[in-house]
């Protein structure tokens, strides 16, 4: 099977005021495929993927050098932001559902993007709670508030909301990290059924959790890319030997 | 958790190769009965294939290792599936040594009818049957090992029979010296596929004296 490249990164440099966090990444990631980015602390991940969606553009003192192309178009460019967050959801580390019903979190997306239709908006929020396999949990409780689910309740409603918008990518920011081990099975189940529709990028600090979900990984050490291949290869014979420290645990 | 679909697959190739190893094991006395050196040479190519899923089944072993993490029961059948795949293919070495054997005999007449060394053969599968049925259902008895005792005796039996043979005319010391060798390797067949069965009494209990 011909894989096609979604999301092809050239050249990208980062400034946050004068330190450069991001150095000169190079990366292309594929259609429908689980994508991985990890590393010790402050090596970049985070950063990175913000750029995806141009979440860095909330902060002031960031420079941007280079160049990202997500079906061929530069989001670097001048683009319409709001649209690009349509297309590329984002899940964060901790849940965080709006203060208001489950029903309005999910349906709070299409309504913004002009979905006024009741049906419409209750087949969407039924569909995409289904699709995120949280329906049979909360079906009888559509009108209670979100913050009342459980924790990995309310991750997986996030990902739901994220979903209501008919995404093309979905970028998971340790998306299990303030979950326990059961609700992070859910996720990581739900994060594999999920690639046959979308392309996700993963950022981990959870090794086992990249190895598990993930069909490439790229591992980023101080602001650069040190290793881009298959998950495979990575954690059975990985060619840097910082990679090699780093998933064996010998630092970070 | 590793997925169990993934850990059936590894075990139906791993019993895949089980019925290589059996093959490899009939064919390779087949062809020595019959002296039909067309089937010692398929043998010896066939082992490249044998091989070849060994490794394969081996790399999988290392990759859901790796990327799965598995625990406990999971653990000891994948690390125990790496031992087993081992013994299966050093099974077919041995198929290969035979079907070499019966190539170098040449057209000569064989010194004696081959009786207890095919008894041998069919004690070594059954024993591949017996260890692969515990491995594919996870059970265990080691009332149904007590065969191998037959392998030793039979053996002991064929190297006596051979050493009288010899010691009657030297002329047939060169053959009956491999018919021996034959021996041992079917008697060394079935101590592999003796681990086999004893590998899945470490999966089920755990306990690292058994194997």
């Amino acid at each position: 099977m011909i894989m096609k490249t979604k999301i092809k990164i050239e050249n990208l440099n980062l400034w946050y005021g004068t330190f450069q966090a991001l150095k000169n990444i190079n990366l292309e990631i594929l259609e429908k495929c689980v994508t991985a980015i990890i590393g010790p602390s402050g090596c970049g991940k985070s950063t990175l993927i913000r750029c995806l969606n141009r979440m860095n553009d909330l902060i002031d003192s960031v420079r941007i050098e280079g160049r990202i192309f997500i079906d061929d178009v530069n989001i670097l460019d001048d683009i319409d932001v709001v649209s690009l967050r349509r297309r590329v959801g984002m899940v964060f580390q901790k849940p965080n559902p709006f203060p208001m019903t489950v029903y309005d979190n999910i349906a709070y997306g299409p309504r913004i993007h002009g979905v006024k239709d009741r049906k419409t908006l209750d087949k969407i929020v039924e569909n995409t709670l289904k699709e995120s396999a949280l329906w049979e949990e909360v079906k009888d409780k559509l009108r209670t508030p979100a913050l009342d689910l459980s924790g990995g309740q309310q991750q997986r409603l996030c990902i739901a909301r994220c979903l209501a918008v008919n995404p093309e990518i979905i970028l998971f920011d340790e998306p299990c990290s303030a979950l326990d081990p059961i609700s992070t099975g859910r996720i990581e189940d739900l994060i594999r059924k999920l690639k046959e529709n979308y392309t996700i990028v993963i950022v981990t600090h959870n090794m086992q959790q990249a190895a598990r979900v993930s069909d490439y990984t790229a591992f980023m050490y101080l602001g650069e890319m040190l290793e881009f291949d298959t998950t495979k290869n990575i954690f059975t014979n990985p060619k840097n030997e910082k990679t090699e420290s780093y998933i064996s645990g010998r630092f970070g | 958790m590793v997925k169990e679909e993934k850990l059936q697959d590894m075990k139906d190739e791993t019993t895949k190769l089980a019925e290589m190893a059996s093959v490899a094991i009939e064919n390779c006395m087949k062809a020595l009965q019959n002296r039909d050196f067309e089937l010692s040479d398929f043998i010896i190519r066939n082992d490249k294939k044998i091989n070849e899923l060994y490794m394969e089944i081996e790399n999988k072993c290392i990759y859901l290792i790796a990327l799965e993490q598995p625990v406990a029961t999971d653990l000891r059948l994948i690390s125990s599936t790496m031992s087993i795949t081992n013994d299966l293919e050093r099974i077919g070495d041995y198929a290969v040594n035979i079907a070499k054997i019966n190539k170098r005999i040449k057209e000569k007449e064989l010194v004696k009818p081959l009786i207890d060394l095919p008894r041998m053969k069919d004690i070594v599968r059954e024993e591949i049957e017996i260890g692969m049925d515990f491995y594919k259902n996870m059970t265990y008895s080691e009332e149904k090992l007590q065969i191998d005792d037959i392998i030793d005796d039979l053996n002991k039996q064929v190297f006596n029979e051979l050493v009288l043979i010899m010691m009657g005319d030297p002329k047939t010391v060169d053959q009956a010296g491999k018919l021996m060798l034959v021996g041992r390797h079917l008697e060394r067949a079935g101590d592999h596929a003796i681990n086999i069965a004893n590998r899945v009494n470490y999966i089920i209990t755990g306990d690292i004296r058994y194997i």
